[in-house]
């Protein structure tokens, strides 16, 4: 941990400390320090089991971390709900596509720009001016964001009804619209084909450089995460066990001995 | 054959208040069964609640106001007290999932029916007689505005957060929406219809007795739901007419007696052979003819026309059903 090359005197967007999580007897997540600066894409790699989901669950606030801290921009953010930690600006993604089937395209991004709108439930049955003008701007806003991720023509489509790629695209669109300086990607190529996935790995790319954020993402694609991620996390059986530059990982012994068993 | 014929008209014009107050009633279950998708089968309680509130009001005029004023201070006295219920249940309730929160509910108006019966005050299981305050044409008034005040929420930032919180808890939490405010709130805003519907049956039906508000009108109100799609506006309004009307035509034809089995089988049917209500997802402005000038959604309606490609209708259908 100590060898990260990062600035200290300044918050970084992710800092846990410690981080352990424990159900019942099993310790799912044990002591993991994560870091994640300004305007940087880490992975969180391993092998299925070792805690990488849990990790974002604690983030997120879907789970109350057992022990250790979390700090967002030097604020502890450890234990709160996920609502409240969305509005601080952590946005995710699920590994198990998680949209709002039954809603258009088009509400689900707008569902996702609620904080943007301050009219209230009176404003909304008279239809005043408040409600007109602000309705048309989260319209614009979302209309805007969609035609960046090719889903423009698609926003009046049902969201269930998208192909599956598609649909992870707008899952990533709707993290977005929550204007995240943090976002948390949990396994974006799942199911992808390689050509896909190779368009994914550009649409991560320009998501950092456009929209001025850190992303923390979990992969299991190799690929992807040897050519975006700047630094990398690996963990197994709920631990860190390395922790380094794209290159340092791959020529690791411990993580060689992670994925493939010892020779 | 010819007495039926005969008979229609008057009853269908007799029927017409009622039918106004059942799709009211309806409206409010939707809010919270349909557009909230939290499973509540005890919404006769906040009608008896509002209607009972109201019926105090006017009867007994507690605060010896001008006759005038006796209607309307009954309407806003259910109104509120069925808020506060609304509220006081979803506070206790909203940690429940599912069944449980259904059988809550159910506890809720079997309570409420109870004390009714028990509360020599209200006319314990006599009941008590009020005048008649409100016309039929009135009742349709506050029918015309129930549609916009479910209609207007439905399309609005408000509601596309509840809409949100129904389709995935998980993911609405992620992008920052709070599920407990949310909830309570529809919670609240469906009993607050509920007591709107007591306040105008307590002004036109003339008598009130806790009889009239047991558990089989709540299965009543949620089968109107659910035929008419959960969810759906155009839908559950013409199930509500048509579900209040259907006993009175079975009462023309004498067979009075068969309501509650035609009720209960017309729910297993719909149920079993089209659990997405009797239209679907369709809303009236879904209808190609009215959609080229008219949406609920101008935003939506816009992007639709500046497309020229949506074969889809609008979104909200809780297909995860009952």
């Amino acid at each position: 941990m100590e060898k990260s090359p990062l600035p200290t005197f300044q918050p970084l967007p992710l800092v846990t400390h410690k981080l352990g999580m424990t159900f019942g007897g099993l310790k799912a997540v044990q002591d993991i320090n994560l870091k994640v600066g300004k305007n940087e894409i880490v992975g969180l790699i391993g092998p299925n089991g070792a805690g990488k989901t849990t990790c974002f669950n604690m983030i997120t606030g879907v789970y109350t971390p057992s022990h250790g801290r979390i700090d967002f921009f030097g604020k502890s953010i450890g234990g709160q709900k996920p609502a409240a930690i969305n509005r601080q600006g952590i946005a995710r993604t699920f590994q198990n596509i998680r949209l709002f089937k039954q809603l258009s395209v088009f509400d689900n991004v707008r569902a996702a720009m609620h904080s943007q709108i301050t009219y209230g439930l009176f404003s909304a049955l008279i239809r005043n001016a408040a409600y007109r003008h602000q309705e048309s701007m989260v319209a614009e806003r979302s209309i805007k964001l969609l035609d960046m991720f090719d889903l423009k023509t698609r926003a009046t489509e049902i969201a269930g009804s998208l192909p599956y790629g598609e649909q992870r695209k707008l899952e990533i669109v709707r993290a977005l619209a929550t204007s995240p300086k943090l976002l948390l990607l949990d396994e974006p190529a799942a199911g992808m084909n390689p050509q896909e996935t190779a368009l994914l790995t550009q649409l991560i790319r320009r998501i950092k450089n456009e929209f001025d954020l850190s992303i923390l993402l979990i992969e299991h694609d190799m690929s992807l995460v040897m050519k975006i991620c700047e630094r990398i996390y690996v963990l197994d059986y709920g631990k860190e066990i390395a922790h380094g530059t794209p290159h340092e990982i791959q020529t690791n012994k411990e993580v060689i001995k992670a994925y493939l068993g010892e020779a | 054959m010819l007495d039926f014929f005969l008979a229609l008209g008057p009853t269908l014009s007799n029927t017409m208040w009622l039918v106004g107050i059942y799709i009211i009633l309806a409206l409010g279950l939707n809010l919270i069964n349909g557009m909230g998708g939290m499973f509540s089968i005890g919404h006769a309680g906040f009608w008896a609640l509002g209607a009972y509130a109201a019926g105090l009001c006017i009867t007994k005029n507690p605060l010896g106001l001008p006759d005038f004023a006796l209607f309307p201070s009954g309407l806003i006295l259910a109104v509120v007290v069925t808020a506060l219920a609304g509220w006081a249940l979803a506070k206790a309730c909203l940690g429940l999932s599912g069944d449980y929160l259904a059988i809550a509910t159910l506890g809720f108006s079997i309570i409420i029916v109870s004390l009714l019966y028990n509360f020599d005050y209200v006319g314990a299981a006599t009941g008590m007689s009020a005048p008649t305050m409100v016309t039929s044409l009135g009742i349709w008034g506050f029918v015309v505005l129930s549609l916009l005040f479910y209609g207007r929420i439905q399309f609005s930032n408000r509601g596309r957060m509840i809409l949100a919180l129904r389709e995935d808890e998980i993911a609405a939490q992620s992008i920052g929406i709070d599920a407990t405010k949310s909830k309570t709130l529809v919670f609240i805003l469906g009993a607050a219809l509920a007591g709107v519907a007591g306040a105008l049956y307590a002004g036109s039906a003339n008598y009130l007795n806790p009889a009239g508000f047991e558990f089989h009108q709540s299965i009543k109100i949620l089968t109107m739901v659910v035929l008419g799609g959960l969810g759906t506006l155009t839908g559950v309004t013409l199930a509500a007419a048509g579900l209040t009307l259907l006993p009175e035509l079975l009462r023309l034809l004498n067979f009075k007696e068969y309501e509650m089995l035609v009720f209960a089988l017309v729910l297993l049917v719909m149920v079993l052979g089209r659990p997405q209500g009797i239209f679907g997802p369709k809303e009236l402005w879904d209808l190609r003819f009215i959609r080229k000038h008219w949406h609920p959604d101008r935003n939506y309606k816009a992007l639709v026309q500046s497309q020229g490609i949506s074969q889809n209708p609008t979104p909200p259908q809780n297909h995860k059903g009952v």
